[in-house]
């Protein structure tokens, strides 16, 4: 394959020796395509040179020649059959895609991308409000089953502790003094009384630890439990909802990438 | 200048004396009424089709049929592979009719023409065969016109033959800069976009080009002479 890109400008400027001329700016001279700067030069090397000469006269030959010439008459008929269009027009996920992947929709990755943060960002946000403690929950709960079973008389949280119809299981001993009597569970935290055997208990009313419960009155409850509790259907709404807005855009936006990924035509690069 | 749509990004931007230099040729004029007219027929006939008018994309395949094929045979020197080339960018501008967003279907077409036509030459490195045999061929296109004798015509067709062989001779880079910029009159920038490389890029592949080809036609020049 002929190579000419080894061609140099002649530095001084002469026109001695056509191996040393600027073949290419004879070329572009010769269509004329040269540089107004280098118009001069050019002219001095087709007039003074012989070969350069010859060299224009045959660019210019070459380009008549390309723009008069043939082709070959092709033999096919490229129109596209009706069997042919239904397979290129795919199948119904194909078209689906194609959709999905039309340049109409060109915004909708970006849009997702976008979409995909701010849902996050909620879920975090909501995450990092003040929460309700599970403690404070479980006091309001067993705090009221403990009050109703008091009010009723009702002993069947304290089946096992032998003390039954205690005024303590009514008003709660102090969780941190309290001795617990001989056969009753201790509370979580006191001190084991002499006598005290570990024993299986139902005193753990929903769950909660049975010291708590009995300390359990809603009118205390301090008023960050209060605020906490108020921030609890934001706290909500900011999670579930952040974390809704995530998963949408984020199945949008895998979508979007297959679509685009699978109707990729590498003769449109 | 014409203004391609082809969507191909320039590599290497426009040097300010790219930019303001005009190669002078015919081609870089304004928009003719006939360009105009023949890009609104397209810009019709693509709407049909996107709605699913078949008829509508065989009309711009017999628009384009002759045209493509006698670009892509000169790109890769073989009738068998640019017939196939050809399909297969029709095909393409079928299933992507929904993408094309531009304002020439010509120049989106030629683009992915060269595309697949790019496909055939890299096939063909992995397995060389006999080069352009078909250019024996008799059929060429654009047919002689009557008024031409028959010597005329013969000659005519030799000197098709001695360039298209030649073409093959040169780099492909080349050999594209020269078909769309000699033989198909397509001006610097809408090569650039649609080959996706800088102005000067397109330039110095169409000087360097040619240049090359002279030299592979160092013998035969002669025979060019009277074309």
């Amino acid at each position: 394959m002929p190579d000419v890109r080894g061609d140099v400008k002649n530095p001084a400027g002469t026109v001695s020796g056509h191996s040393h001329h600027d073949r290419v700016l004879v070329s572009r001279y010769a269509s004329d395509d040269a540089y107004a700067g280098e118009l001069e030069q050019a002219r001095q090397l087709v007039e003074a040179c012989s070969e350069c000469a010859t060299l224009a006269a045959d660019v210019r030959t070459l380009t008549a020649a390309l723009a008069a010439s043939y082709a070959p008459s092709r033999r096919r008929d490229f129109r596209i059959t009706p069997e042919q269009a239904e397979k290129l027009r795919g199948s119904l996920v194909d078209r689906l895609f194609r959709r999905l992947a039309a340049p109409e929709l060109a915004p909708a990755r970006p849009l997702a991308g976008v979409a995909l943060s701010i849902g996050l960002a909620m879920a975090v946000v909501g995450a990092a409000l003040p929460a309700p403690a599970v403690s404070d929950m479980a006091m309001q709960q067993s705090g009221g089953v403990q009050t109703e079973g008091a009010l009723m008389g009702d002993n069947s949280t304290e089946l096992d502790n032998g003390a039954e119809g205690d005024p303590r299981t009514a008003s709660g001993p102090d969780k941190e003094t309290a001795v617990p009597a001989a056969g009753e569970v201790p509370a979580e935290g006191a001190p084991a009384g002499p006598g005290v055997q570990p024993q299986a208990t139902t005193d753990t009313a929903y769950g909660a630890p049975e010291g708590r419960v009995e300390s359990v009155d809603p009118d205390d409850r301090s008023a960050a439990a209060v605020e906490r509790e108020a921030a609890t259907p934001t706290r909500n709404v900011l999670i579930f909802g952040g974390l809704g807005v995530a998963l949408l855009s984020l199945g949008a936006l895998i979508l979007v990438i297959i679509a685009r990924g699978r109707l990729n035509d590498p003769l449109l690069r | 200048m014409l203004r391609s749509d082809a969507a191909g990004a320039h590599e290497g931007g426009t040097t300010t004396s790219d930019a303001a230099h005009t190669d002078g040729r015919p081609q870089d004029r304004q928009r003719s009424p006939a360009d105009e007219l023949q890009r609104a027929r397209d810009r019709h006939l693509v709407e049909r089709a996107r709605d699913g008018d078949l008829e509508a994309f065989n009309q711009l395949v017999e628009a384009y049929q002759d045209y493509l094929f006698a670009l892509v045979i000169r790109v890769v020197g073989n009738r068998d592979s640019a017939a196939d080339a050809v399909q297969e960018a029709f095909f393409s501008a079928y299933r992507n009719l929904a993408r094309f967003r531009g304002d020439s279907f010509r120049s989106w077409l030629t683009r992915i023409a060269l595309n697949a036509a790019t496909d055939v030459l890299r096939h063909r490195k992995r397995r060389p065969s006999e080069p352009f045999p078909e250019w024996e061929d008799d059929a060429w296109q654009p047919p002689a016109p009557d008024t031409e004798g028959p010597e005329r015509v013969a000659m005519q067709r030799n000197r098709s033959r001695l360039l298209a062989a030649a073409l093959q001779q040169i780099t492909e880079d080349q050999r594209t800069a020269i078909v769309l910029y000699d033989v198909q009159g397509y001006d610097y920038q809408e090569i650039a976009d649609m080959t996706g490389v800088s102005l000067g890029t397109v330039k110095s592949r169409i000087h360097r080009g040619r240049l090359a080809l002279r030299e592979v036609l160092s013998g035969d020049m002669e025979l060019l002479r009277d074309a």
